[in-house]
């Protein structure tokens, strides 16, 4: 049973009120600088990430314009350098070689296979590329990819875009993602085949221009032994 | 109803503080201020130093607002801060020796007639005028709600020790509110009287 006189005294003076002097709130708020101080080091270090990024956004966006010069300038053979990295590169690529900004982002290989043909389309009828050793890397390059969805209309202007400019073969990894060994492979789904079928005729009447290109490219991306059982091919 | 009304205030407020909104830090302050204070004075006498520890007392609600969980009631929580800042001044400004012996009550008073009669501010100045760990072992048993366990836990002592201070405290007090007693007693009849 519960004491009467603790009852009592707990009953009058559990809720009991007694009226603090008047400057009592400002003794308090006077205690408040370190919350201040804690919100301004937020704000500080905020304010260092924003310009942190600032910079190095107008850092890749310089070393940007230095390509697009160089790109207009330069021979196809450093054009088709960047080619691969544009057309397949997603932003993991992206960051292995600085250098080589992708100006378009690369279609989902899913998806890639209808984008592939649009662009490819395009590319036939704008100009003529060696999608063949292109495809190859593409197919190389595509397994090392995350590759991304990206927006197929943009994807597209932009392609017409870098192909517009200098000798940009934007290609991209064709279907077989499904398919690991990518780059000896033959092109199974008919968008491959059709773009193998197309580089089959470009092959023929290749250039020099092209050939430098290519030989680059194989040599690069370590295709050479690629490269040089297709011309056997050819030859045969 | 008003029950889920006010909680949703508290929680309102709580958001608030945790932001670092000084309105609704005022807000708190205002609404919780003078029930804390009553709190302060009843562990120490003096009104400016028991200010002194409300003001101690509400910085650290509002420093360590982020640690408050919504397990229990907000005012609860800030309840416990109060006591906790009061029990330190107390044990800094060696206010917590422990008193031996008193004398017993005649008699035991009637509850009912002091519960009809007495008000809160009676009941205050008994308590402020209890030796200083009767007071303590006092407010911390009868209207806090801690346990003899919990009392010697936080102020170091015997768990015997804080029984043996509450009876006292106890004693004390029935020896004080007999005599209020009496005088209400005197009085009624003389009013009945005339």
């Amino acid at each position: 049973m519960e004491n009467k006189l603790d009852k009592l005294f707990r009953d009058k003076l559990e809720q009991h009120s007694v009226q603090p002097s008047a400057n009592a709130w400002e003794k308090v708020a006077a205690g408040f600088p370190k919350k201040n101080s804690t919100i301004t080091w937020a704000w500080r270090i905020a304010a260092a990430l924003v310009l942190m990024g600032s910079i190095s956004i107008l850092v890749i966006y310089s070393r940007k314009g230095e390509e697009g010069s160089t790109l207009a300038k330069k021979s196809a053979k450093e054009n088709h350098e960047q080619t691969p990295t544009e057309t397949k590169k997603t932003e993991v690529i992206e960051d292995k070689n600085p250098e080589l900004k992708p100006k378009a982002v690369q279609p989902k290989q899913t998806i890639a296979p209808k984008v592939v043909n649009q662009n490819v389309e395009q590319l036939v009828a704008e100009k003529k590329q060696e999608p063949v050793q292109i495809q190859n890397e593409t197919i190389a390059l595509a397994t090392e990819t995350n590759s991304q969805t990206i927006d197929l209309p943009t994807v597209t202007e932009i392609k017409t875009e870098v192909v517009q400019e200098k000798t940009l073969v934007i290609v991209y990894s064709l279907a077989p993602v499904e398919s690991k060994p990518a780059v000896e492979q033959p092109v199974k789904t008919k968008p491959l085949q059709r773009v193998l079928t197309f580089a089959k005729d470009v092959k023929g009447g290749e250039t020099t221009t092209l050939a430098s290109v290519r030989d680059w490219k194989d040599s690069f991306f370590g295709t050479e032994e690629t490269a040089r059982i297709e011309k056997q091919k050819s030859n045969n | 109803m008003t029950f889920k009304i006010y909680r949703a205030k508290d929680q309102e407020w709580i958001e608030g503080c945790i932001k670092g909104d000084s309105t609704a830090q005022k807000q708190v302050f205002d609404h919780f201020s003078s029930k804390m204070y009553a709190v302060c004075c009843r562990y120490i006498k003096d009104k400016m130093d028991a200010e002194d520890v409300l003001v101690t007392a509400f910085t650290k609600v509002f420093n360590r607002i982020g640690q408050f969980k919504n397990e229990g009631s907000f005012e609860g929580w800030i309840r416990r801060i109060v006591v906790n800042e009061s029990l330190t001044w107390l044990r800094q400004h060696k206010f917590m020796h422990l008193e031996t012996d008193i004398e017993a009550a005649d008699y035991e008073p009637d509850y009912q007639i002091l519960e009809d009669h007495l008000q809160a501010e009676d009941l205050m100045k008994m308590i402020e005028g209890l030796p200083a760990g009767y007071k303590v072992v006092f407010n911390l048993y009868a209207i806090e709600g801690y346990s003899h366990k919990e009392i010697a836990d936080q102020l170091g002592i015997n768990e015997n020790t804080s029984k043996s201070q509450l009876s006292r405290a106890r004693v004390y007090l029935q020896k004080q509110l007999a005599m209020l007693q009496d005088d209400l007693t005197k009085d009624n009849a003389q009013w009945k009287t005339n």
